[in-house]
């Protein structure tokens, strides 16, 4: 086996045992008590019961066990079927009896830990949480190794992973050696620019697809994105799930992608699984692969994609992995509930809103609540409000720019509030030639060179694409090393900041309204749009500096230092504006009854 | 992604779209050009400038065409198509 095969194997387990915690278990306790009082009521019942029926009772893999059922089955028919004169053996008839006592037992473990887990739901919680973040550790690792594109590194995080896959008490210390070796070769290799995936044999995909008379449409989409294909298939989960699809006439129903994408990142068991649970099927269903594939709910990624990485710029050398991965069913279902409740229009039947409801249900509900608190909501028809912004990733922070920017406000010209989509797409570029226009220009002269010449409610469009009057001129670094200064360099605990707020969860505690810089600031740089103070002449987003402030207070950073870099955190700021702002700050911190020492609590 | 320029696409025009939607949204383009195909086209026939409602409309590539053209058709405004010509980000206005 290769470092991919174990980590898809290990992916493969983790997701069984996530299967089976998860499961109420009810149907399976059914339909074991069922098969329990067939084989007492005779064991003629037996002839009818095929191995598979035993899979979660018994080992059916294990020769000895398939071979023993198989010779008792024999004699069975024998005496019932074909009424011949011959009877069980004593070992035969004991190991009927086994065979009952053992779905006994199972059906006694299933009901306790059922029971169990009625009983302790947090429990339950915790532990389907931690598999869900370790299936999306070792996806990250498995995209990782599987992309030809992706030259980073192993870490030691990554041995950590490998590391657990050899805990296993069949890992032998041979298979363990053989592993490392391999873990330094991939290593190696990839400091070498020479990154060896295991390939699958073009041929044999094509021969493998052509059997089962796909469209050329498939075939098509096979030789595009052939070295993704051959770096991740296994022909044999291929070969079952094309099977399948094939029995169940599903092959010319599944878009042409979403079969491909299945049949390389699927396995034939979820594909079933999914497949019988539903009544009734949405067309729209059998073009999204990911909610055929197993995947686990959004929130254990983090709201980002796993494909992507911290360190793996934008290759697009994995378009059928991020179409595997989009959305869980389950987030699916989840987000058409709640996008339904608050009066959007979607829907999976009907094709409606698609774009919202493929996203991760986590980022779903916080840009809800980040829109809701902007005000977005108010007086709106919700119908009319174009869904696709819940798709926005960064809302928050866009947010704070746009009112800063004089984008977004209860009062005055309120741009991102009629044409929410600037939450999707803003260009870098155009904040900081924003922010540049703003800070050397009057009110007056802004908005007029930045609105449209039709129509005062909107931008230019070349604004939003930094094009034409609005393109920099240079490169985006250059543009910001000769205007505006460097905050780390103004604020040297700002990278440690960054690095408490990046992970951190939209919202504010309240306590920090108590805190006598925040009531400061609130009393003398308050505007009448509770979305904005004003401080050293710029608008600053009062969400931002109450949220930023809040976060690093509760990991025990006050003072000045901490209060101004929450104040321009995302800001693009000349010398002069900064010092401005900073001299606020000050101001506000020192009236607000604090000294000048810079503290950690903690 | 190379059919997107029958839409009066550059290749420069490629790299913008690349190196501006994400990875998912590439993915749609790349793997779906049937149903992009379906809707750029609607767009591209009533004049709207394509590079510029993949840039600041893209998400409209993961709807069905049926939905976009029931929005666009509901729409109170007989010269809502002359709005969206003039700049994508229109299509807000009538929920898209």
């Amino acid at each position: 086996m290769n470092l991919h095969d174990y980590v898809m194997a290990k992916i493969e387990a983790l997701y069984q045992d996530y299967d089976s915690i998860s499961a109420d278990n009810s149907v399976e306790i059914e339909r074991l008590k069922t098969m329990q009082s067939q084989l007492e009521e005779s064991p003629e019942n037996l002839c009818y019961i095929l191995p598979a029926d035993f899979e979660n009772v018994f080992d059916v893999s294990n020769p000895k066990f398939s071979k023993k059922l198989n010779e008792v089955q024999r004699v069975l028919e024998g005496i019932y079927e074909r009424k011949l004169l011959m009877k069980l053996s004593k070992g035969q008839t004991q190991f009927i009896e086994s065979i009952i006592s053992g779905i006994g037992e199972k059906i006694g473990d299933l009901e306790e830990r059922n029971k169990y887990y009625i009983e302790h739901p947090e429990e339950l919680a915790d532990i389907l949480s931690s598999l869900e973040e370790k299936i999306a550790a070792y996806e990250e690792l498995e995209a990782k190794i599987g992309n030809p594109e992706d030259m980073r590194v192993l870490t030691l995080d990554d041995f950590s992973l490998f590391e657990e896959i050899t805990n296993d008490p069949n890992f032998s210390m041979k298979d363990k050696k053989a592993l490392l070796k391999q873990i330094i070769e991939y290593n190696e290799g990839v400091l070498q620019n020479h990154k060896e995936v295991a390939l699958a044999d073009k041929e044999d995909v094509n021969k493998l697809f052509s059997s089962f008379s796909v469209s050329d449409k498939v075939l098509g989409l096979i030789k595009k994105n052939e070295g993704e294909v051959l770096s991740h298939i296994n022909l044999d989960r291929a070969r079952d799930v094309l099977l399948y699809m094939k029995e169940q006439n599903l092959l010319s129903v599944f878009s042409p992608d979403a079969l491909l994408t299945i049949a390389v990142y699927g396995d034939v068991l979820t594909l079933q699984k999914r497949y019988e649970s539903l009544d009734s099927i949405p067309k729209s269903l059998f073009s999204i692969p990911s909610v055929w594939i197993n995947n686990v709910s959004s929130s254990k990624r983090g709201g980002r994609s796993v494909y992507r990485g911290k360190n793996v710029g934008k290759t697009n050398g994995s378009p059928l992995s991020s179409a595997a991965h989009r959305v869980s069913y389950e987030d699916l279902v989840e987000n058409e509930r709640f996008l339904q409740s608050i009066g959007l229009d979607v829907s999976i039947m009907g094709e409606r809103g698609l774009t919202a409801l493929q996203q991760p249900t986590n980022r779903v509900v916080e840009n809800y609540h980040v829109l809701k608190d902007l005000g977005l909501f108010e007086g709106c028809d919700m119908s009319k409000f174009p869904s696709a912004v819940f798709a926005a990733s960064n809302i928050f922070d866009r947010a704070n720019r746009f009112i800063e920017l004089g984008l977004l406000g209860k009062k005055g010209f309120n741009y991102v509030s009629n044409y929410p989509s600037a939450f999707n797409f803003f260009a870098e570029e155009a904040f900081a030639k924003l922010y540049d226009l703003k800070q050397n220009s009057s009110e007056r002269e802004y908005y007029d060179t930045i609105t449209s010449d039709f129509r005062s409610d909107t931008l230019k469009t070349d604004v939003r694409l930094a094009r034409g009057d609005f393109s920099l001129g240079e490169d985006l670094e250059t543009f910001v090393f000769e205007r505006f200064v460097d905050l780390s360099d103004k604020i040297p605990n700002a990278k440690l900041y960054d690095e408490v707020l990046r992970n951190s969860s939209y919202g504010v505690n309240h306590d920090i309204l108590d805190d006598e810089s925040i009531q400061y600031l609130d009393a003398r740089f308050g505007t009448d749009d509770d979305l904005r103070y004003v401080i050293g002449g710029q608008i600053v987003s009062r969400a931002k500096v109450l949220h930023n402030y809040s976060t690093l207070v509760s990991e025990g950073y006050q003072g000045e230092e901490a209060l101004l870099y929450s104040t321009v955190s995302g800001m693009y700021l000349t010398e002069d504006s900064f010092e401005k702002v900073a001299g606020d700050i000050h101001m506000s911190y020192q009236k607000g009854g604090n000294s000048d020492a810079v503290s950690k609590t903690i | 992604m190379q059919y997107l320029k029958q839409y009066n696409l550059s290749d420069d025009d490629l790299l913008v779209i690349k190196n501006n939607l994400s990875e998912d949204l590439l993915s749609v383009i790349l793997l779906q050009e049937d149903k992009v195909v379906s809707i750029l086209d609607y767009f591209y026939k009533v004049g709207v400038n394509i590079l510029d409602l993949i840039l600041l409309k893209g998400t409209i590539l993961y709807e069905n065409i049926d939905f976009i053209k029931d929005k666009i058709e509901s729409s109170l405004n007989p010269n809502f198509l002359d709005l969206i010509k003039e700049n994508p980000s229109s299509l807000d206005l009538i929920g898209l």
